[in-house]
């Protein structure tokens, strides 16, 4: 087992005696399944079966990722509020990377995808899980509760205004953290000439 | 300076300026003060003038603003738009009637706090590196009901995606809205003539439908101050509020029954309690969609799934059903001046301010602004119970529609009173009119039920006698003291003709200056206390009453009787009640014995 | 250079306070990377834009290893927001690894390397890192250290900086399987705050399905993981600890998981995309860095807070946050980031269809049928920790690639451990004082089956 150096002050770790484990496990080891063949893990691995090298573009030829053009790449960058590249060779360098990340992703576009569901979070997609995400009656109840039948004759639905909000965050200095402020206010200059 | 300097009107400037025709002429300090940037503006909102109030004087400044500029624009109108069809699509942005924010605990309004900016704010309202958004699900019924009440498709399952733009107002970088796949689809309004649909488009039948093609949930932006020249002031108290955007199909044909649609959305969300400030108040945007096309011809554009129209251009942020009108006229003559010059229209977002003749462009195309919009990783997907919407649905509010018929049918109100009290004080003002009703009636007993006739009359009261009352003591109908049941003892009494009608509305005037405590008189003890009660004269107390004024006044006798002067019976009439006990001469028993005593 | 502050703390966090023996934590110290936010120390994620910003609240990982009586003793450097593969990308400095070869350093691996060395080095007990796409588990196996990534959504993220929602998780830098196994149990817990937090029920579910632990493992070897570049001391000590695991009379399986080619490349449209989305609140204008003058100046073309945010960002940061603004453009997301969730589907598919755990979050598929396996074992990463000098020679798409054996597990967010084990006698004769002595072994389990996985790594720890 790997050995860490440690300091003295720290606790050692409550560990189970290795030694002691592995002759555990060596004595469960003779009763083997003789149904389960022993894999020949030197024979599978000893094939490579693909180069990940290969989702590199090409140092020499021309890439076939989609062009970008400069046209796009100040557009890019503006949708992304980053500043232009400063100069012709920023820009080509900015070209340059772009395009060879576009080439590394391409690979995706080599599977086919029809019917696929895409996967966007990993969450509960039971049916059980929707049916608790479920917002009915149940779910609604407290919201529900926060509401009253104004009126005799001509009745009406009109949440309740008398409390304040329920649970609230803890206070804290929403101004405490920016740099500029006027006043109770966050500023921001739009640089324009005066 | 020397004295040639005119002397600023404040009006001038102030933030709010009237920008009408009327407004002089920006003097030669104010100018030398922006030329600078700097502004005499008081950046301290003033706390002197009471909320109410100043809202209040903002609507009727509004209003009075937008008539003036209408009359303006109206004269300008393109002689050629007969033969031109417009064709306007809405949008409408409303704040839902929540507690709390649609992604955050922060208090929805300033209720109890100091209405300071940056007060009501989250953690992740301020978007603080770290944070997440935590779907607050009470913000989804007034969400429910506003899609139940315009008559939508509730969605089972919606999602929540990001809308990405940098702006001042946005602290996140992005909205969290609802573009692939809203909670609600397919919906309409059916408006009509009382609604304020223009007769051509009406074409004959009584209504119109007009569709809606989805309703989503969505966060409001911060609220930015603009001081000149380019400083913005940020507070987000409003940020990550709850909005819903309402999106009609392009099935409008006129500025005017654009604004009719957007007046009537705003009553039937405010009926279910959807929301609760309307467009006066600034809880309320519109945002339109305008093209035309040569009327008779089929343009090359389709939006929302309607085919066959121009290129629109998107005119933003319309804060009054004024400017709504205003705002589309203006656009439709400029398109019409651009086609017909040759030209083409740009599909771009223009802006709109009180008081101009013309749309001015804000952006490009419509290209030009990606949002890039992707789905929030960190939020589940809403999931909407049937049992919900079934449950709101059967209890849904009473729409305007459906209030103003009863009040119509029911009680006999006309057409405008029915329109008014259905909406007037949240519905309050008819609920009170209504037990006021049930309880005349009970007064009255079996015998005198005629609901409408009652209906009527104590509509009258309530609307105009109780109503011109709260307008000249200026306050609101939650102060009002009057009783339900001291109103209709009022009524009864009138009925029973055990009182004059003077002698009412002067009980009315009497107990609405009372505070509400319990040393208040009931409207019996006043009439005593008063002796107000009619005692009725005889047939002899009248006619002694008559002669003895008939013998005062030979000369109009004479007029009455030898030369046929019937109008001056009148006059007896007057004199007779004048001279009675107070409220003891009924004015049509009085005409009676002076025409039989002077013989006509 | 390493960051000063965190120089400072290493010498404070020798002291063990006097803490209640009844706390779990007893006193442990433990260190934070730097993009979980701290309410006492600065969090900077690595960046200029966060220098010196200090978080009005704390995160809940935080929150409960102090209930827990943990002391925090730093904050651990790393790659800016989280972006990269050796932790060199940092405003505050490189993290410099224990480690070299011929007098160089080498590569502590990243983002989580300053996590990896202070446990290392053992300047604390145990340390928080953050996984998104092997940034706990690669730092561990260049530093001869235990890294875990538990599932997604199992351990809170409120208060991670996020670089990419769908894919980041708070993971756990140890000495020891069973040191990370004991700082798991204190943070697994459902929390409200975190809209992606597991619900009770589900954690209730996975609960009630869980197997009793094997009495032989069925391990899966997926000849997929089977690349050129694996270079012989890795694959030499892999083969040595499968081997091993068979002798003990556990089974080996070969398992087919076709789309770990596509993989790599699904992760590189998705996290950046997500990044460029979730960094966009970073303006300067509520806290932060902000540039010196307006935050637009239109004459100059600078659009409003770009000043900020190109001063605020490092280079590898702003290539992310450009490549994310072109896959989620309205031209190219189709082909790109939708492109990207589907085949991440796909990565989920092959692992549930060898795996004998039915994945928690679907409903089951019917005619399962038996023989699946419990554990997947790959190495961490393809190679031996290069030197820095080689880092700064590879260009932004090279240093991608060591990646290409975490990032499946992270897109399916199942867990996943990476164990230290010893290299062969022969490659150790070839490697110098000073140079790495092992290499990391990856396990990995269905989501949900954090418990078997550790247990799992735990006898491999043992071999």
């Amino acid at each position: 087992m790997h050995h860490l150096v440690r300091c003295t002050g720290l606790r050692a770790a409550g560990s189970l005696n290795a030694s002691r484990r592995s002759a555990e496990f060596s004595t469960a080891s003779i009763a083997r399944s003789q149904k389960e063949s022993i894999l020949d893990i030197e024979k599978l691995l000893s094939r490579p079966t693909w180069s990940v090298s290969s989702l590199l573009p090409p140092k020499d030829s021309a890439s076939d990722a989609p062009e970008v053009t400069s046209k796009q790449l100040h557009h890019l960058l503006r949708l992304s509020a980053l500043p232009p590249p400063k100069d012709q060779q920023e820009e080509a360098k900015m070209l340059s990377t772009l395009s060879s990340q576009l080439h590394f992703v391409k690979e995706i576009q080599k599977v086919d995808t029809a019917g696929i569901e895409p996967l966007r979070s990993l969450r509960d997609e039971t049916m059980q899980g929707e049916k608790e995400a479920e917002l009915g009656m149940e779910a609604m109840k407290d919201a529900l509760a926060q509401e009253e039948v104004r009126g005799k004759h001509h009745k009406r639905i009109r949440r309740r205004r008398d409390h304040t909000a329920a649970k609230q965050e803890e206070d804290w200095d929403v101004l405490g953290t920016a740099q500029r402020k006027v006043g109770r206010y966050f500023v921001v200059e739009g640089g324009k000439d005066k | 300076m020397s004295s040639k300097i005119r002397r600023c009107a404040p009006a001038t400037l102030s933030l709010f300026s009237n920008t009408s025709a009327r407004t002089p002429r920006a003097c030669i300090v104010s100018q030398w003060l922006r030329s600078r940037g700097l502004t005499t503006v008081d950046s301290t909102p003033s706390q002197s003038v009471p909320l109410r109030k100043h809202l209040k004087d903002e609507a009727k400044r509004k209003k009075a603003e937008a008539k003036g500029s209408h009359n303006d624009i109206k004269a300008k109108t393109n002689p050629h738009s007969d033969e031109w069809k417009l064709t306007v699509g809405v949008e409408i942005h409303t704040e839902l009637n929540t507690a709390c924010k649609l992604f955050s605990t922060a208090p929805a309004t300033a209720a109890d706090s100091n209405g300071l900016p940056n007060t009501r704010v989250a953690l992740f309202d301020a978007a603080l590196p770290g944070t997440q958004p935590q779907f607050q699900r009470a913000t989804l019924l007034p969400a429910l009901r506003a899609a139940i009440a315009l008559g939508c498709d509730v969605q089972r399952k919606s999602g929540w995606d990001r809308k990405h733009y940098f702006h001042w107002d946005q602290p996140n970088g992005y909205q969290i809205t609802q573009y692939y796949e809203p909670f609600a689809k397919n919906g309409s309004i059916v408006l009509s003539a009382e609604d304020g649909v223009s007769k051509t488009d009406l074409s004959g039948t009584q209504s119109i439908s007009i569709g809606i093609k989805q309703i989503q949930m969505e966060q409001d932006t911060a609220k930015t101050t603009h001081y000149a020249p380019s400083s913005y002031h940020v507070d987000l108290n409003r940020a990550g509020h709850p909005l819903i955007e309402i999106i009609t199909l392009p099935q409008i044909h006129s500025p005017q029954t654009a604004a009719a649609v957007v007046r009537k959305i705003q009553a039937q969300l405010k009926s279910v309690d959807a929301c609760v400030t309307g467009m006066e108040l600034g809880g309320l945007r519109a945002d339109v969609n305008v093209s035309v096309r040569p009327r008779g011809s089929s343009g090359n554009y389709s939006y929302g799934g309607v085919s066959g129209l121009g290129q629109r251009t998107e005119i933003k942020n319309l804060s009054s059903f004024a400017a709504i009108e205003n705002a589309i006229m203006a656009e439709r003559d400029r398109q019409i001046d651009v086609l017909e010059a040759g030209g083409v229209i740009e599909g771009e977002t223009r802006g709109w301010t009180l008081g101009a003749t013309e749309t001015t462009r804000l952006r490009g195309k419509e290209g030009e602004v990606d949002y890039r919009y992707m789905p929030d990783a960190d939020l589940p997907p809403l999931i909407i119970g049937s049992d919900l919407v079934d449950h709101l649905r059967s209890t849904l509010p009473e729409l305007p529609d459906a209030t103003v018929l009863r009040a119509q049918q029911d009680y006999g109100l006309s057409a405008k009173d029915a329109k008014t009290i259905a909406t007037l004080d949240d519905g309050e003002r008819l609920d009170f009119m209504e037990e006021t009703v049930e309880l005349v009636l009970d007064n009255l007993g079996d015998d005198q039920a005629d609901k409408t006739k009652i209906g009527k009359l104590v509509g009258n009261w309530v609307l105009h006698e109780l109503g011109g009352l709260l307008a000249t003591s200026n306050i609101a109908w939650a102060d009002v003291t009057v009783s339900e049941t001291e109103l209709a003892d009022i009524i009864t009494n009138v009925q029973l003709k055990r009182i004059t009608s003077r002698t009412a509305k002067q009980l009315l005037a009497t107990l609405h200056e009372l505070p509400p405590d319990e040393s208040r008189p009931s409207v019996e003890q006043l009439i005593d206390d008063g002796s107000l009660r009619l005692r009725p004269l005889s047939g002899e107390g009248y006619t002694a009453l008559a002669e003895d004024i008939i013998a005062e006044n030979p000369e109009m006798a004479k007029a009455v009787k030898d030369k046929g002067q019937k109008g001056k019976v009148m006059w007896f009439v007057g004199q007779m009640v004048r001279k009675g006990h107070e409220g003891t001469v009924e004015p049509e028993k009085a005409r009676e014995v002076v025409e039989r005593l002077l013989g006509s | 250079m390493v960051k000063l502050w965190w120089e400072e703390a290493r010498a404070g966090c020798m002291t063990v306070t006097d803490n209640d023996d009844s706390e779990p934590l007893n006193g442990d110290s433990i260190a934070i990377k730097d993009n979980i936010v701290t309410s006492t120390l600065p969090t900077t994620a690595a960046s200029r834009i966060l220098s010196y910003h200090t978080s009005p609240f704390e995160a809940t990982v935080v929150k409960l290893l102090k209930q827990n009586g943990a002391t925090i003793s730093s904050k651990a450097n790393m790659d800016e927001f989280g972006m990269g593969s050796h932790s060199q990308n940092s405003f505050n400095g490189p993290v410099l690894s224990l480690f070299k070869r011929d007098g160089v350093p080498l590569s502590p691996g990243g983002s989580s390397g300053g996590s990896a060395v202070a446990v290392a080095t053992g300047n604390c007990w145990a340390a928080l890192g953050t996984d998104t796409g092997g940034s706990v588990r690669l730092p561990a196996a260049y530093t001869g250290t235990v890294g875990f990534k538990p599932s997604y959504g199992l351990l809170s993220r409120w208060g991670v900086i996020q670089y990419a929602n769908s894919l980041d998780t708070v993971g756990i830098l140890a000495a020891s399987v069973e040191d990370a196994a004991a700082v798991f149990s204190i943070l697994n817990h459902y929390d409200a705050q975190d809209p992606t937090s597991l619900l009770p029920s589900v954690r209730g579910r996975i609960a009630a399905n869980r197997r009793t632990f094997p009495k032989t493992l069925r391990i899966g070897v997926p000849t997929d993981y089977n690349i050129h570049e694996l270079s012989s001391a890795v694959r030499g000590a892999y083969i040595s600890t499968l081997q091993q695991l068979q002798n003990l009379g556990h089974t080996l399986h070969a398992i087919s998981l076709p789309t770990t080619k596509q993989a790599l490349s699904a992760y590189y449209v998705l996290a950046p995309a997500e990044a460029s989305s979730n960094l966009a609140k970073h303006d300067g204008i509520r806290y932060g860095f902000r540039s010196e003058g307006p935050d637009a100046l239109p004459r100059e073309n600078l659009p409003l807070y770009a000043q900020t945010r190109g001063e605020g960002f490092g280079e590898e940061v702003k290539r992310r946050i450009l490549l994310g603004a072109y896959t989620l453009s309205s031209e190219a997301i189709d082909n790109y980031f939708i492109q990207a969730q589907k085949v991440r589907r796909l990565v989920q598919r092959d692992f549930d269809r060898v795996f004998a755990t039915q994945n928690p979050l679907l409903d089951s598929k019917p005619g399962g049928g038996g023989g699946g396996v419990d554990v997947i074992i790959t190495p961490t990463a393809p190679t031996l920790p290069p030197t820095v000098d080689e880092v700064k020679k590879q260009s932004p798409v090279e240093s991608y690639m060591n990646d290409v054996f975490t990032v499946p597990a992270s897109l399916a967010g199942l867990p996943a451990v990476s164990v230290p084990m010893p290299l062969s006698d022969a490659i150790e004769m070839e490697v110098e004082g000073g140079d790495v002595k092992t290499t990391g072994i990856q396990v990995i389990g269905q989501f949900g089956d954090d418990e078997l996985v550790l247990r799992a790594a735990e006898i491999v720890q043992n071999l």
